[in-house]
């Protein structure tokens, strides 16, 4: 029988350092999964996930338990991926401007393909990751979570640190910012 | 155009798109290599850790030892011999210097 995060986790905090393999054996994929919401690069997505299991081990000694540890983890690893949209944001700022034609292009693909399509799908995904780019770390980490991830306000306040109204108000803006922005494409294309 | 549609259209499109979860093969022995140099210890790191565990018993000796010295000298009588006994570390050099000279 498989032994529990629970008991995977104090035999860590026991000082058995091989038992931490298990765990990253265990939620590796959906740290993966988080990470490639993030960070476009393969490469990027490698960093943020082996940064999140060394904090995580790092830090295993203030794992309570009273939550599940793969939420713990989840914490964890969005905070990473909020670190690397901070440090990269210098690097590659992206404006509303720099969406050029190619970026257009998939707003027509969207609306000339059938929901429910994979082209219709990648089209949706091409086009929301570029409007992502373009808010700041804190909106971007917002609006994926609530909009693409369905998490609720509360929730979102749990993992990210952040009280529920400033989720709140940053949930709004960047709400707004993204509608404009969509405004303003589908003006530019069909006026 | 509806853009309420529109971006209804987006972002349920968006959520249809899962990222994959792909790991790269062996990806965990690297991490796992990572830890093990971690826990290998830098020696100031541990040698802060082991001072920091000493605090607390060094405290509670600290106040052991000054609950057993007031208890070992009666206040009252401390206080007078005390104060002979500051007057004499204090004048008793310059006493014998006088002497000597």
């Amino acid at each position: 029988m498989d032994p529990t995060d629970g008991e995977l986790v104090a035999a860590v905090q026991g000082g058995d350092i091989a038992s931490f393999e298990l765990l990253i054996k265990r939620y590796q994929s959906r740290v993966f999964a988080t990470a490639r919401r993030y960070a476009r690069r393969e490469d990027e997505v490698e960093d943020i996930v082996q940064e999140s299991f060394i904090k995580a081990y790092q830090k295993l000694h203030t794992f309570r338990g009273v939550a599940p540890f793969e939420h713990w983890l989840m914490r964890v690893t969005v905070r990473v991926c909020y670190d690397f949209l901070r440090k990269h944001q210098k690097n590659r700022e992206t404006t509303y401007t720099d969406i050029d034609t190619e970026d257009t292009g998939w707003l027509e693909r969207l609306n000339a393909t059938e929901p429910g399509t994979t082209e219709h799908a990648e089209a949706a995904q091409q086009l929301v990751a570029r409007l992502l780019e373009c808010l700041s770390p804190e909106n971007r980490m917002i609006i994926t979570m609530l909009q693409i991830e369905e998490r609720s306000l509360k929730e979102i306040a749990e993992i990210t640190g952040w009280s529920v109204t400033l989720v709140k108000v940053r949930a709004f803006r960047a709400r707004a910012q993204m509608r404009k922005w969509l405004e303003k494409l589908a003006k530019e294309k069909y006026l | 155009m509806n853009l309420d549609d529109l971006e209804k259209k987006i972002w349920s499109a968006a959520r249809m798109h899962r990222p994959s979860e792909a790991v790269p093969y062996a990806f965990e022995k690297g991490i796992m290599a990572r830890i093990r140099g971690l826990s290998a210890g830098d020696p100031w790191i541990e040698w802060g850790r082991a001072l920091w565990k000493a605090v607390t018993p060094c405290v509670v000796l600290m106040l052991l030892l000054s609950f057993w010295s007031f208890r070992q000298v009666p206040i009252q009588q401390g206080t007078e011999s005390f104060a002979a006994e500051f007057d004499q570390s204090l004048l008793g050099p310059l006493q014998s210097m006088g002497e000597v000279w």
